[in-house]
């Protein structure tokens, strides 16, 4: 019964090889969480860190908001299954299940009352006087299961606990574990490199890839709204449908060119979420659909106008009995060529051979688009980024017809049809110059995603709560410190700020030392959390090592109280974006970044929030804090 | 290797497989050479780092770290660590005595002429009259051994204390910063149970590597100096002194024309033949066998084993001894009786058997009666690997229609070469210094004066002639030395091949 | 007619094979044979009651037991006998616990200096043997200085060293999955523990396999033996093979031969059965090893 949380955890091996990057997650009480990704991905180091098989490079591993970094695995309060089980051979099951309870001096009635409880639960209490060398793999899982049952853990881990047993067993296994995490009511954290098993089991899947995670989310979050091409790909069987193309837009038609030589064309409603810079006919980007979405045209089902036609060329035909899987190409003259290669799951009686050549129907309402450079999605659920075309002109900017008075500091000389960036999270609905039309609302997850009209362009906003209504006219602002213009060099303004120094400490008399951040000559009292936290990851070293402060901007106060000034600089900059003004204060040679209304050359005292503070270890660039 | 090489002949591809075993030996050489190179400057930078926080350490440390720069375990003793301190504190207390009562003396003794050569020790055993017994008597003098072995004991003691202090200077400094931290330092109960587990590995090596260092690497390097001293039976100790001499004796061996140069070339010659025979004959002949009784339908296949077995499980004293003796010529002339080998074939082939007279008689005999010593071991070891080549091996080749001599030549003999090519190695280095096969059947001999000196004889291996050299009657310590180290060259070179080619290093952590 | 000649083809492929067989069976037969025959020449010859060193027949023309009886009464065999049993014993014990230890070390604790020692270790075994012999003898001289000719010289020499031979041992605890000790550990067992109750228990065979060549070892000893007891005039001191060789030096070997003979059949007798009795161990240890070279 317990809450996991990882900050910022690191691994690595050697100095410089880093086989886990920045994990981050909070696992809540009676989750079901799968890391899944390819061999080599981190998954099962990250798993082997909070069982304490490794140590954390860096991050701060908490079990029950208990720092667990420096405790021993038997300390945890965990158990682990592991994926050859790692029973002991020369022990019977009885003994197997023992032993941890052995181990701690538990009086053997004891013992016997829990292994004997455990084994029943799993079914293997004909079995508890046998060696694991006379069981069968299904039964010795069980009683991998049972050893770690038996220390009544707060976290089950699970390393590949099925990759050794048959499909069918693994199949009943998996439902098998799944009443166990029922009944124990249990946090459960279970690594594989199935897909399938991920889907089944987990209640939040980590994808991960190479050492970094790559997307967490619940598993049909994970199967409908992939954020990358990684996470497409390697969730859901047969595999994502994935086509090279351009896209390019003429009025309120858009058309995807697969490389294939075929083209989708659907109307601009179904792709608004794609930003238009890259319906230039020339931003290569993958265009790829499941073949869940992917049907043959049939009588049975009427086309609502959300299916676009298309042809292909029937390659291979996998009949699976309940449904039957086609291989074609969309390119008629290249039958088993990989390019234009489509996978399509049909109905079971379809009487279809190979050679034929057949209707197939997308659906526009499933597709994903991705950028074939970064591979990231850039038709994501909520948009990150407003990218739009528009001109300036006397230093407004003109968005349609409506148009927005620009600050001085964004003195900028007139262009017509430039591309600009507005961040989704810096369009404030509620007043403002600009004006637009509530086009339609989604409700994604807690968050409110609005589609502003202004004349043709469509704007997206995010909102915590749903406020307006469609069709009703709402007044907007935007926050032009986080716009870029990229043509004119015009770039966001940095919100993280970064301060080189170290951590020192100052004799006060012959027992008692303080602590200070020192960046420059300053010195900073820590808060004792800091203290105890920079300790435990790094020891007495943490005098020795160079470190990097980051704060958010918004931490960062000025203040007129002596006694809450921590930092000292003078202003050489002001930015006055008009609703926000932010200043450059410059303290021992560096510059930081703050929301202040100040004049050049003033002297300000700064007031920092150390409790966000993050405190990075500048030589093997990991955030310690 | 890449695939190109099968579009050539067989000979040719022999022929390029050979070179390329040559050339990978000769990188093999290289790599290892270059590791070396990496292996030392990482020693220094290691030593390096090591003086700038020994400095660094002791400008930042406070008072009490100070002073246990000179008084080891005092900041120990005062920061919670009591045990420990005391450790550190005896250790250094019982350095300096044993410094300056005893070691020191004899590594001045030892240092004195260590670079330009001259005497080890100061005054040697001399004869005074005395007068109240009437006799004379022995002013016992330096002991040029003692010297030599106490000087390389002190310069071990020097090295670990060295390594203790600075441990014990580093870890000052840690618990003065644990404290400053408030982390608290490990009392002598957290030690123990670390001894147990986290630190288990000192608790297990402890008392071996005491063993190994005491009664193999001290010794050992005690006598691999002793090979550039002229110590022999006319500088015995203690009645003499002994110089150091440089490389003297080196040349002396190495050089083609003195009697003892002629004599070591042989006699390395000899070994390497018989490495060679020794290894081979009984490897071949072995899986021969090991193919024999494991063949399908053999029956009487555990007797077969047992009876063959039962050479190695012998004792080899007895059963060489006996061997020697049933082949010994008895009056060294026809007829005249002698073992009982030499006997039947007097009888049968009416010849008489020089074992013991004629050297190349003796080497020949001496490599058939290690044929039989050696080829039951390695039909084990086959046994044991020919059962685990997988059995589908087979069947496909049977399939492609490969004939049972055609199986054994493309299945069965590349798969155990590739498998037991360590192992070969490793019994030819060990062949190499076969003491017993040689020492027990004929002890040597024969002799040859004008071919042989300096106690060597005709069928003499390198090691033996050590033996001989460092016990009976040519005490010759010096020179026996030299030829260790020669032996330690040669082992370590083909060591060296074993390595390279051997999977166990390079995938050491697979295997778990 | 096509049946036929298969049926002829296959009668002949299996009367190739019963000759094949056969002929095997033959040569077996020979080999093991003449394998066998000088043990069996040092069994008859202890029965001989011909005096000599050389007899013209095989077998000897009268049996008897006298040959044994002056073993143990006449020579000091029976404390030879005890010498080495005794060395033997204590230095396998010393030896089999230094093996164990540092192979488990070596295969399964990662430590900063583990590598350099293995190395140094590697280098070390290159040496020959008994080259530092002429230094451990002054060194025995020094630490027991009043009776360095003696057993405990002889357990010292034979297990100090013991540490240098752990390869075979590791090349098994290496095979031992890790997962494992992972498993101990999670289940909160120390290091310690988890070497004795987990990989100990499962190391039977390598255990019986170092135990069976470190017994051996000092018991077939002659080399050591000769060194450190050299110019002893005790020869109670002796071990079985030091006596046994002095009794084949020329001016012995006449009154000798047959009690050597007879006395070799009770130093080969145990040594053999124990040998047999565990050939299973000594097989796996020495394929073991020879395949990881």
């Amino acid at each position: 019964m317990a809450s996991l949380s990882l900050k910022h955890i690191f691994k690595v091996y050697n100095g410089d090889v880093k086989a886990v990057n920045d994990f981050s997650m909070d696992i809540k009480d009676h989750e079901f969480i799968v890391f899944v990704g390819p061999s080599g991905c981190g998954k099962s180091t990250t798993l082997r860190m909070i069982a304490g098989l490794e140590d954390i490079t860096a991050g701060e591993l908490k079990i029950d908001n208990e720092v667990v970094n420096d405790f021993e695995p038997k300390d945890r309060n965990i158990a682990m299954v592991f994926q050859n089980y790692a029973l002991y051979p020369h022990m019977t099951v009885y003994e197997n299940m023992a032993f941890s309870l052995r181990t701690a001096h538990v009086p053997n009635d004891l013992i016997y009352e829990k292994v004997t409880e455990a084994a029943k639960i799993l079914g293997i209490t004909e079995y508890l006087d046998r060696k694991p060398k006379a069981l069968s793999g299904g039964q010795r899982q069980r009683v991998a299961l049972g050893r770690a049952l038996v220390r009544n853990p707060k976290v089950f881990l699970l390393d590949e606990p099925l990759s050794n047993l048959d499909a069918k067993l693994r199949t009943q296994m998996r439902t098998e574990i799944l009443r166990l995490h029922e009944r124990l009511k249990t946090t459960f954290i279970y690594v594989t490199h199935d897909q399938v098993e991920a889907m089944t089991m987990g209640t939040r899947i980590v994808v991960m890839k190479d050492g970094y995670i790559k997307q967490i989310d619940t598993p049909i979050n994970l199967y409908k709204y992939p954020n990358n091409m990684f996470v497409a790909g390697f969730i859901g069987t047969p595999q994502m449908n994935f086509f090279d193309a351009v896209i390019s837009k003429e009025k309120d038609i858009v058309t995807y060119h697969l490389e294939c030589g075929t083209k989708i064309t659907m109307d601009y409603t179904y792709t608004n979420k794609v930003p238009l810079k890259y319906m230039d006919n020339n931003k290569k980007v993958i265009f790829g659909i499941r073949p869940d979405d992917v049907r043959l045209k049939s009588n049975k089902y009427t086309n609502d106008g959300t299916w676009i036609s298309l042809k292909a060329i029937v390659s291979v035909i996998e009949v699976l009995g309940g449904e039957t899987i086609i291989y074609g190409n969309l390119n008629l003259n290249t039958i088993d060529s990989e390019a234009g290669q489509i996978i399509i799951k049909a109905e079971p009686d379809s009487l279809i051979k190979r050679g034929d050549i057949i209707d197939i129907e997308l659906s526009l309402n499933k597709f994903h688009v991705f950028d074939k450079e970064t591979e990231e999605s850039i038709k994501k659920r909520i948009p990150i980024n407003n990218i739009i075309n528009c001109n300036i002109k006397n230093n407004n900017l003109i968005i349609e017809n409506e148009s927005l008075k620009l600050p001085k500091v964004l003195n900028v000389s007139d262009i017509n049809n430039t591309e600009i960036t507005i961040p989704v999270k810096s369009i404030m609905l509620g007043s403002g110059p600009l004006t637009a039309k509530v086009e339609s609302i989604e409700q994604i997850e807690d968050k409110v995603l609005y589609y502003l009209k202004i004349n043709d362009l469509i704007l997206f906003a995010e909102e915590q709560m749903k406020k307006y209504k469609i069709g009703e006219v709402v007044k907007l602002n935007i926050d032009l410190s986080q716009v870029s213009i990229p043509e004119k060099d015009i770039y966001p303004i940095n919100l993280e700020n970064s301060l080189n120094g170290s951590f020192i400490k100052e004799k006060v008399n012959k027992k008692e030392y303080k602590f200070y951040i020192k960046i420059g000559d300053i010195k900073i009292s820590p808060t004792n959390v800091i203290c105890e936290k920079l300790f435990t990851c790094k020891g007495h070293k943490i005098f020795n090592t160079p470190l990097v402060y980051r704060f958010n901007t918004l931490d960062i106060v000025v203040t007129k109280n002596s006694n809450l000034c921590k930092l000292k600089g003078n202003i050489i900059e002001v930015y006055d974006y008009g609703n926000k003004i932010f200043s450059k204060v410059n303290i021992e040679d560096e510059n930081i970044i703050i929301e202040y209304n100040g004049t050049i050359n003033e002297e300000v005292m700064l007031d920092i929030n150390l409790d966000k503070v993050t405190i990075i270890d500048k030589k093997i660039d990991i955030i310690i804090v | 290797m890449n695939f190109e090489i099968y579009k050539y002949s067989l000979p040719k591809r022999i022929f390029i497989r050979i070179k390329s075993f040559f050339k990978n030996i000769g990188i093999g050489f290289i790599n290892f050479f270059i590791n070396l190179g990496k292996l030392i400057k990482s020693l220094f930078s290691k030593i390096n780092k090591g003086i700038k926080n020994f400095i660094y350490n002791f400008k930042n440390g406070n008072m009490l770290t100070k002073t246990s720069y000179f008084v080891m375990g005092l900041s120990h003793l005062f920061r919670g660590q009591i045990v420990r301190g005391l450790i550190y504190l005896i250790l250094q207390i019982s350095f300096i005595t044993y410094i300056i009562l005893f070691g020191g003396n004899y590594l001045s003794m030892f240092f004195e002429n260590f670079f330009i050569g001259g005497h080890i020790g100061r005054n040697e055993t001399s004869d005074f009259w005395n007068d109240e017994l009437g006799v004379f008597d022995k002013v016992a003098g330096d002991n040029s051994f003692h010297i030599v072995l106490y000087g390389i004991l002190s310069l071990f003691i020097i090295i670990f204390f060295i390594m203790v202090y600075l441990s014990s200077v580093k870890e000052s400094y840690k618990l003065e910063q644990n404290e400053i931290i408030k982390k608290e330092n490990n009392g002598i109960k957290k030690d123990i149970n670390n001894l147990l587990d986290n630190k288990f590995h000192n608790t297990l090596l402890i008392v071996p590597m005491l063993g190994l260092f005491l009664f193999t690497v001290v010794p050992l390097v005690t006598m691999i100096l002793i090979a550039f001293t002229n110590y022999d039976a006319s500088h015995e100790v203690p009645e003499h002194l002994f110089s150091w001499v440089g490389f003297a004796n080196f040349k002396e061996m190495f050089s083609a024309n003195s009697s003892l140069g002629a004599t070591f070339w042989r006699v390395l010659g000899w070994t390497l033949i018989w490495a060679v025979f020794a290894t081979f004959t009984s490897y071949f002949f072995g899986m021969i066998l090991a193919l024999l009784i494991n063949k399908k339908g053999i029956k009487l296949k555990k007797l077969y084993r047992t009876l063959f077995v039962a050479t190695i499980a012998v004792p080899q004293f007895v059963s060489l001894l006996i061997m020697s003796k049933m082949l010994d010529t008895g009056g060294g002339t026809f007829g005249s009786g002698g073992g009982v080998i030499t006997q039947v074939i007097e009888r049968v082939f009416n010849y008489h058997l020089k074992f013991g007279l004629d050297i190349n008689t003796t080497r020949i005999c001496i490599i058939l009666v290690n044929m039989w010593i050696g080829v039951p071991y390695s039909m084990l070891m086959c046994s044991g690997i020919l059962m685990n080549i997988p059995e589908d091996l087979y069947e496909s080749a049977r399939i492609d229609g490969a004939s049972g001599i055609r199986r054994f030549f493309k299945i069965t003999l590349p798969y155990m070469i590739f498998v037991t090519g360590p192992y070969l190695i490793t019994q030819f280095i060990g062949n190499i210094n076969n003491f017993n096969v040689i020492y027990l059947l004929s002890g040597g001999g024969p002799g040859d004066p004008l071919k042989y000196t300096n106690g060597a004889k005709g069928t003499d291996l390198l090691i033996t002639w050590l033996y001989k050299l460092s016990l009976g009657t040519d005490r010759n310590y010096k020179l026996a030395s030299v030829i260790g180290i020669l032996v330690f060259i040669i082992s370590a070179v083909f060591s060296l091949i074993v390595y390279n080619k051997s999977s166990a290093v390079k995938g050491e952590e697979n295997f778990q | 007619m096509i049946n036929t000649l298969k049926k002829r083809k296959k009668r002949s492929m299996k009367t190739k094979r019963l000759f094949g067989v056969t002929t095997t069976q033959i040569v077996l037969t020979a080999l093991s044979i003449i394998w066998i025959i000088p043990l069996i020449y040092l069994f008859v010859q202890s029965f001989r009651a011909e005096p000599g060193a050389w007899s013209p027949t095989f077998f000897p023309k009268t049996w008897t037991l006298d040959n044994y009886k002056k073993l143990f009464t006449e020579t000091k065999f029976l404390r030879w006998y005890g010498n080495t049993l005794l060395v033997s014993i204590i230095s396998c014990i010393i030896t089999t616990i230094f093996v164990l230890a540092v192979a488990y070390a070596f295969s399964r604790i990662r430590f900063k200096s583990r590598k350099p020692m293995m190395n140094i270790m590697l280098i070390l075994g290159m040496f020959p043997g008994f080259m530092s012999m002429s230094a451990v003898y002054f060194l025995l001289k020094i630490l027991l200085p009043n009776n360095y000719q003696s057993l405990a010289s002889l357990i010292i020499v034979y297990s100090a060293g013991a540490a240098l031979s752990y390869y075979i041992a590791k090349g098994f605890f290496d095979t031992v999955p890790k997962s494992l000790d992972e498993a101990a550990r999670i289940d909160g067992a120390s290091r310690f523990r988890t070497f004795y109750k987990i990989i100990l228990p499962l190391s039977k065979s390598i255990i019986i396999y170092t135990i069976l060549i470190s017994f051996i070892a000092p018991w077939c000893d002659f080399i050591f033996v000769s060194f450190i007891m050299s110019g002893v005039p005790d020869t109670g001191m002796y071990t079985v093979a030091l006596g046994m060789y002095n009794w084949l030096e020329r001016e012995q070997i006449q009154a000798y031969f047959t009690t050597f003979c007879a006395a070799a059949v009770i130093v080969a007798l145990p040594i053999t059965i124990l040998f047999m009795w565990l050939q299973k161990y000594y097989v796996e240890g020495v394929t073991g090893g020879a395949v990881k070279g």
